[in-house]
């Protein structure tokens, strides 16, 4: 017995070591888990991107074989899954995982195994997911994964892993949506009440609120699609009565809270950079937390506009259609605010600031172009154009991505110790955005005029109902060149960051003066993040948020009430 | 705005803050690590695909059908996935063995304060787990009010060969299937059919009361600590063997069906759903509006002419499996939980001042519980 009991123990034992591989293969430290998720998603943002390549290689001119149509629909199948599951939500987990537990004053997340868990499915899901299109027969689904078509015989049978992939996916977020949610509510440090958390931890409390209320909805969908393909339920199979605007209401009821989920991160970055290098507080702290509360309520009643063309209910057409038009209300307020930051501040021209500056300009040209679609009218003729992927590429790459390049050159010093190489960063803002506007500003005008998304090629024909200008083509070839200036800018982030990573000058504590309690600790940042026996105080907390009474407060009291009463001679404490 | 340091900590140095996951125990103040994380992600990952290897269909072109096949000989990947899976979770209890959660983290901030960190993540469970049972039910009510009910369209003489209709679940169970006529009812008020069910229901309530006897039992200090554990480990004990029994009785219902008693004489006797014809495949299931019997000849009579249709009813079948399957892994899920509980009570691992943590597991259990209470009279009475 006491042999078998030594067997377990060698097995099982708590891994010590501080340093080397395998030390990063068992971490459970919030910040290291950061880095892991850090460098899984940008190996996944470039390998999305070489996918985004092939695709703008084939459209360069028209009519070119260059990739086959089975293979452009498996290219931009994964392009999609891997930009959205696989690079944006792992990157903002990452960002989440190295500030959230700084910021709010707390040595590492409430769960921090549960936290690893969360990151090493990322890769087991991306296993899953790319082994299909190795055999040829990858997903070839679009992203949405729409039904019937999904469960139908013609689609690949990459299909199947794809699914099954997503469902370790749904299971990652939901983990760490359940950890990040008990961080903030339960270790907030001591003074710090709900009123008193920075911008960038609200964004992440609300994003998270939103992902994990969401994403069981796809994580059902996920399943039901999975036994279609395996077993032979047939949730989806259409000659069985299954219908497909059931799975487009589990998708998108899921789906548009999702591009909030990975939006409202960058909002709470730009929050921070623009009140840092303004050097002012933010302007309307309160109303900026009211708007992403609005935009996390409004946001899942909104997600009817993605099935306007779907044959939906048009009473429910019409209220989607006014609900989408209310979400730009609390957006426009976050915008107003930032730029009433500048104009009260003084503004520091910094790499993260003129990236956060890049934001608010492709990012409100997104809003604007997003608020096309409430139009039904103006929907039935934009839906599944180039109009649509130039929206959205302008709110994911424009609000998204740039936000978190802002993030990335703001927390980089607190991360690793060293400062960034400025010149390298300008060049980088200066390419990357010039390149960027290159890439989707056109499309605008190629969606209008009718060029269809998800398709292998395109005819410059005078054909009545497919009519293309002949200056399409040139559209296109530029778009693609830009797109190669574009992947190409994003190389000199990464040699950016190896270089300043070891090499850049020694960067002290708080390089821009920022003033939330991620800038308290040292860079790099001591393990535990904060002293337990010591965590940092916030003066000047309302009466109501000291933290000397024991008091559980309303939410406490209601917790409490629904436990077992203490009425049975036991105790507790 | 200016912070400085919180001198007045009230926290207990004896014990970490963190509970199970204890700073103090790397080196230099590091936390320790696990190989937790890693080993239940990749597998679950190759469990999943071992699942889609195992359980593959094909289209048959000239048939234009679906073919399905058991593939006995890929099993191997889905084991070895679900081996890995559950290597990982002993490292991860082990870890917690030797801590044995002497100490539980409290809330710092603000509504939550002084309520422990844990109870508050497995609420935040719970919120995510109502959404996955949500979704069922959205999926169980767009079906089941977009189809007309196959009786009752047969009934009204419109029914047309090939029509998609709804034969729900309770058909074959709480009206006795393919009996329905004259089902065997050896309790007078309900069919034989119906007594997995019932018993399913009453097991699931009464687990629920021993979780909780489990909780007051491990809060009372007025026990000394051997009679303590000993009492909590039979009240785990009790609750995961009924557990158990819920999910035999599954088996039973969907797939053995039971028999007491002989013949003519049986004092119980039922078909089991996959006897019946209720499956996830019948797309053309007979069904008799009216059985023809002669001269006493009760159960396997003629269907009277006219009276027969065949139905499609694979929808009503893939909601049902899948509703009632989901819960049934909630219910193999909270069993793997209580296994482990009840090992750790035998070994005394419960104190008045960890039994808390017998209340995150009775909140689940209570939450699975309440979901049967949905489940039961939406799919087995409706």
């Amino acid at each position: 017995m006491t042999t078998i009991g030594n067997i377990l123990t060698g097995v099982t034992r708590r891994p010590t070591s501080e340093y080397g591989i395998w030390s990063w293969l068992t971490t459970i430290d919030h910040k290291r888990i950061g880095i892991l998720y850090g460098v899984t998603a940008f190996v996944f943002f470039l390998l999305g991107g070489i996918e985004a390549y092939i695709m703008r290689l084939q459209l360069s001119q028209s009519n070119l074989a260059l990739v086959s149509p089975e293979l452009y629909n498996q290219l931009f199948t994964m392009h999609g899954t891997t930009m959205i599951f696989l690079a944006a939500m792992p990157m903002i987990a990452g960002f989440a995982n190295w500030i959230v537990p700084l910021q709010i004053g707390a040595q590492d997340l409430a769960l921090p195994r549960l936290n690893a868990l969360a990151f090493w499915l990322n890769p087991a899901a991306a296993l899953l997911i790319f082994s299909g299109i190795f055999s040829g027969q990858g997903a070839d689904t679009g992203w949405t994964g729409y039904a019937p078509y999904i469960v139908s015989h013609t689609a690949h049978s990459g299909a199947t892993l794809w699914v099954a992939g997503q469902i370790l996916l749904v299971a990652s977020s939901t983990i760490s949506g359940i950890n990040f949610m008990t961080t903030f509510c339960t270790m907030r440090a001591p003074g710090m009440g709900w009123m008193q958390m920075p911008l960038f931890s609200w964004s992440m409390l609300i994003a998270t609120l939103m992902l994990f209320i969401s994403i069981p909805a796809f994580g059902i969908g996920l399943i039901q699609v999975l036994l279609d393909r395996t077993i032979g339920t047939v949730f989806y199979e259409v000659s069985a009565g299954g219908d497909p605007l059931l799975w487009s209401h589990l998708f998108w009821y899921f789906g548009h809270p999702e591009v909030y989920v990975v939006v409202l991160p960058a909002f709470g970055v730009i929050s921070e950079v623009l009140s840092t290098s303004a050097r002012r507080t933010i302007f309307g702290y309160k109303s900026m937390v009211f708007a992403l509360a609005g935009i996390g309520i409004i946001g899942f009643i909104v997600y009817g506009h993605h099935m306007f063309t779907s044959g939906m209910s048009p009473l429910l057409r019409f209220v989607t259609m006014l609900t989408t038009m209310l979400v730009a209300v609390p957006t426009g307020i976050k915008i107003f605010n930032w730029l009433q930051t500048m104009h009260g501040g003084s503004l520091v021209y910094r790499t993260h600031t003129l990236w956060a500056l890049g934001f608010l300009v492709t990012f409100t040209l997104g809003g604007i172009s997003g608020m096309y679609f409430p139009a039904i009218a103006m929907d039935l003729h934009l839906h599944e154009t180039y109009f649509v992927v130039a929206h959205f590429h302008y709110v994911f790459v424009g609000g998204i991505v740039f936000g978190l390049y802002s993030g990335l050159y703001y927390w980089f010093p607190k991360a690793t110790g060293r400062m960034m190489n400025e010149k390298l960063g300008i060049l980088h803002f200066m390419t990357g955005f010039i390149s960027y506007n290159l890439i989707f500003w056109p499309m605008h005008r190629l969606g209008i005029q009718g060029m269809p998304r998800r398709q292998h090629t395109y005819f410059i024909t005078t054909d009545e109902y497919f009519a293309l200008p002949p200056e399409t083509a040139d559209w296109n070839m530029m778009i693609t060149i830009a797109a190669f200036m574009f992947f190409a800018s994003n190389l000199i982030l990464v040699y950016n960051m190896i270089v300043s990573g070891l090499r850049g000058q020694r960067a002290p504590s708080d390089p821009w003066g920022g003033w939330s309690m991620e800038w308290m600790v040292t860079s790099p940042p001591p393990t535990p993040s904060h002293d337990p026996s010591n965590l940092p105080n916030l003066k000047f907390a309302p009466e109501w948020a000291e933290h000397d009474d024991g008091d559980p407060g309303f939410f406490g009291r209601m917790i409490e009430w629904m436990m077992i009463p203490e009425d049975d001679g036991g105790e507790e404490e | 705005m200016s912070y400085g340091g919180h001198d007045d900590h009230h926290h207990d140095h004896q014990h970490s803050h963190w509970g199970p996951h204890d700073w103090t125990h790397g080196h230099g103040g590091a936390p320790h690590n696990s190989w937790a994380p890693i080993m239940l992600a990749f597998g679950s990952s190759i469990f999943l695909l071992g699942f889609t290897k195992v359980f593959t269909q094909t289209w048959d072109d000239n048939a234009d059908i679906w073919t399905y096949a058991i593939h006995s000989s890929q099993i191997g990947l889905l084991i070895a996935g679900l081996a890995i899976f559950f290597a990982g979770l002993t490292v991860f209890w082990r870890q917690d063995w030797s801590h044995d959660g002497s100490h539980e983290p409290k809330s710092e901030g603000t509504p939550f304060r002084t309520i422990d960190i844990r109870k508050v993540a497995v609420w935040m469970f719970l919120m995510s787990e109502m959404m996955v049972f949500s979704s069922l039910f959205s999926t169980y009510l767009r079906y089941r009010t977009g189809f007309d009910n196959c009786e009752a369209l047969f009934e009204s003489g419109l029914f047309v060969e090939g029509q998609q209709c709804w034969l729900p679940a309770s058909y074959f169970i709480a009206e006795g299937g393919y009996h329905q006529e004259h089902a065997h009812a050896a309790l007078g008020f309900m069919p034989d059919t119906l007594i997995p069910g019932a018993i399913n229901t009453f097991a699931l309530i009464i687990s629920s009361y021993t979780i909780v006897l489990a909780l007051k039992t491990a809060k009372d200090a007025s026990l000394s600590d051997a009679e303590r554990n000993s009492k909590v480990g039979k009240y785990l004990l009790s609750t995961l063997a009924l557990a158990t029994l819920f999910l035999i009785f599954k088996m039973v219902e969907w797939f053995i069906g039971f028999n007491v008693g002989h013949g003519e004489d049986a004092l119980f006797h039922s078909p089991s759903l996959l006897a019946d014809g209720f499956t996830i495949h019948a797309s053309e299931y007979t069904y008799c509006h009216e059985w023809d019997h002669h001269g006493g000849e009760d159960h396997a009579g003629a269907c009277a002419a006219g009276a027969s249709a065949i139905f499609d009813i694979r929808m009503s079948a893939s909601t049902f499996y899948v509703t009632t399957g989901t819960h049934g892994v909630h219910v193999f899920g909270g069993m793997v939980a209580l296994f482990y509980m009840v090992i750790k009570a035998f070994r005394g691992g419960y104190t008045p001042q960890n039994a808390v943590s017998i209340e995150y597991f009775g909140l689940y259990w209570h939450f699975v519980d309440l979901v049967w209470v949905l489940v039961f009279p939406a799919f087995y009475l409706y």
